[in-house]
């Protein structure tokens, strides 16, 4: 199983509508928009669409104190409630969960959390962008971003900071990050074993569903 | 495939103290407080406690405007919050997770602090070049006129001053020239103090005096001058020098070019007001003229001396 042409259209189109965090801490609320307009659109569910500085409310952002991610659930459950889905997330997902979330049309996109090594690392597989470190390094910062797709051997995903610092349409298919799983691995799992959120319709709607309520 | 996970109220248990950076406490607090936090110390208190101090990371675009480099730095920030965590005595230590609100202010009483230190230290290190301003000498003039006349002995005395007020702060600087030192008043008449009197005053030509020790006033009493004699000037071009040497020191790169737009940013940033490009060309072309910055069109960047000064006089953690 290859990472195909197709694979690599999905995610273009995907990408390409997706919005630009609009300050450099701004990661984890912009990521949200992005995996929810993608699901609003999917599922023609306009109830689903937030802006992103809703999103930082419920997140409690503060700009440059970026955002809080505990309580997700109380956080994010009466955002999504009306249109009948909830967050989800959990550690310890293995890849073929993380891809049957992927490919599942009654799951959002997943967001994951990578360890401060990635920005270590990243200096070798693009040259997008160039992460320094501070005088205590890079503060064991938590960057989330959007895997699309995964194979035996790479995965590829959607890092937010590429698209901060350049237009979208003047990256070619470069753009999409296709790293080795044995990397991907590595930032993956660490502090939190293979951490990944995203939505699924709600159990107490799927309930109602299956009681004939509706 | 749902987890439950702990409230901000539980207790984050730890068993292993040197685990606590990087570890699954970390990663609660992380959670809660934001995830710049981090745990940056962490040291044993007499009655056995853990003192564990928070940092916090904040990235950002220091980008050079002409090379693109696309550079993000991340920005720590040490000691803004303390927490003591609980020795139960059991080889389990307790930490209480602070309240985000908490631990934010601290971040902004540190940045806060290295703001002002910016603020001081650029003051310091072109005070000698904007000197040939002339708006800061037309501000500057009363205290020049009255340590030259300490200088040379020329009776003038502290009733004349009040007599002939020329503004309303003339006073005011004869008390703080008198409490620095460089002025002594005997029997009304204002004569030269300690600091005028240790120094070979011969060896300054009339220019080289004023620049001299009007520097000198400016390195000793620049808070005070600033901010209770309502010397605007004083406090005036620094922050636009400063609103460029902000980014080139945070980014340890003393050729860092920004352009004016980014140099606008910076200033609204660290002074909450967005000031018009043309306005920002015209002080940043001032400075330019006194060697505070070096500017080529758009482009802005570092004085070597400046920046090397500032870069001393500014922490950057």
């Amino acid at each position: 199983m290859t990472i195909t042409n197709e694979d690599r259209e999905r995610y273009q189109t995907a990408v390409t509508d997706f919005h630009t965090q609009p300050e450099p801490d701004s990661c984890f609320p912009t990521a949200l928009k992005n995996i929810l307009d993608e699901l609003a659109d999917r599922k023609d569910e306009p109830n689903l669409r937030y802006s992103i500085s809703d999103l930082g409310d419920a997140l409690d952002y503060v700009e440059n104190r970026a955002s809080a991610s505990d309580r997700l659930a109380a956080r994010l459950d009466p955002l999504l409630e009306e249109a009948g889905w909830e967050v989800n997330h959990m550690t310890g997902v293995g890849y073929d969960q993380l891809q049957t979330i992927i490919e599942s049309d009654d799951r959002s996109l997943p967001l994951c959390e990578f360890h401060q090594q990635y920005f270590e690392d990243i200096g070798q597989l693009t040259d997008n962008y160039t992460p320094e470190p501070g005088l205590d390094g890079f503060g064991r910062w938590k960057h989330v971003i959007v895997p699309f797709k995964i194979n035996d051997s790479t995965v590829l995903y959607f890092d937010p900071y590429i698209q901060f610092f350049h237009d979208l349409d003047t990256i070619d298919e470069d753009g999409a990050m296709n790293v080795p799983i044995k990397s991907f691995n590595e930032w993956w799992t660490r502090p939190e074993k293979r951490w990944a959120l995203w939505l699924e319709p709600s159990k107490q709607q799927t309930l109602s569903a299956a009681f004939g309520d509706e | 495939m749902v987890t439950t996970e702990a409230s901000p109220d539980d207790a984050v248990r730890v068993q292993n103290p040197e685990a606590l950076q990087g570890g699954h406490a970390e990663t609660r607090l992380k959670r809660h407080l934001g995830r710049g936090v981090y745990v940056h110390d962490v040291h044993e208190l007499s009655n056995g406690n853990l003192e564990v101090s928070l940092g916090n990371a904040s990235p950002r675009d220091l980008s050079d405007c002409r090379d693109h480099d696309n550079v993000l730095k991340f920005i720590t920030l040490r000691d803004v919050y303390t927490i003591e965590a609980e020795n139960t005595g059991q080889g389990v230590y307790l930490i209480d997770v602070p309240d985000r609100s908490d631990v934010i202010e601290g971040i902004d009483e540190r940045e806060e602090e290295i703001r002002e230190k910016l603020d001081f230290s650029m003051a310091q290190a072109i005070y000698k070049h904007v000197y040939d301003l002339p708006a800061v000498r037309t501000q500057l003039n009363p205290i020049l006129q009255i340590l030259r006349a300490a200088r040379n002995r020329r009776g003038l005395t502290v009733s004349r001053i009040d007599d002939n007020q020329r503004s309303k702060n003339t006073r005011e600087y004869v008390e703080m020239l008198k409490n620095f030192g460089y002025i002594r008043v005997e029997d009304d008449e204002i004569l030269p103090g300690e600091r005028l009197q240790s120094a070979d005053l011969n060896k300054y030509s009339w220019d080289e005096f004023g620049r001299k020790f009007l520097g000198d006033v400016v390195q000793r009493g620049y808070v005070t001058i600033r901010d209770e004699l309502n010397l605007s000037m004083l406090g005036h071009y620094q922050k636009y020098s400063g609103a460029y040497y902000f980014d080139a020191v945070q980014r340890g790169k003393q050729d860092l070019w920004l352009d004016i737009d980014t140099i606008a940013d910076n200033f609204e940033e660290l002074h909450g007001e967005r000031k018009d490009r043309f306005y920002l060309q015209d002080k940043l072309g001032e400075l330019a003229s006194v060697n505070v910055v070096e500017k080529d069109g758009d482009y802005v960047r570092s004085e070597e001396d400046i920046y090397e000064q500032v870069a001393r006089g500014t922490p950057t953690a």
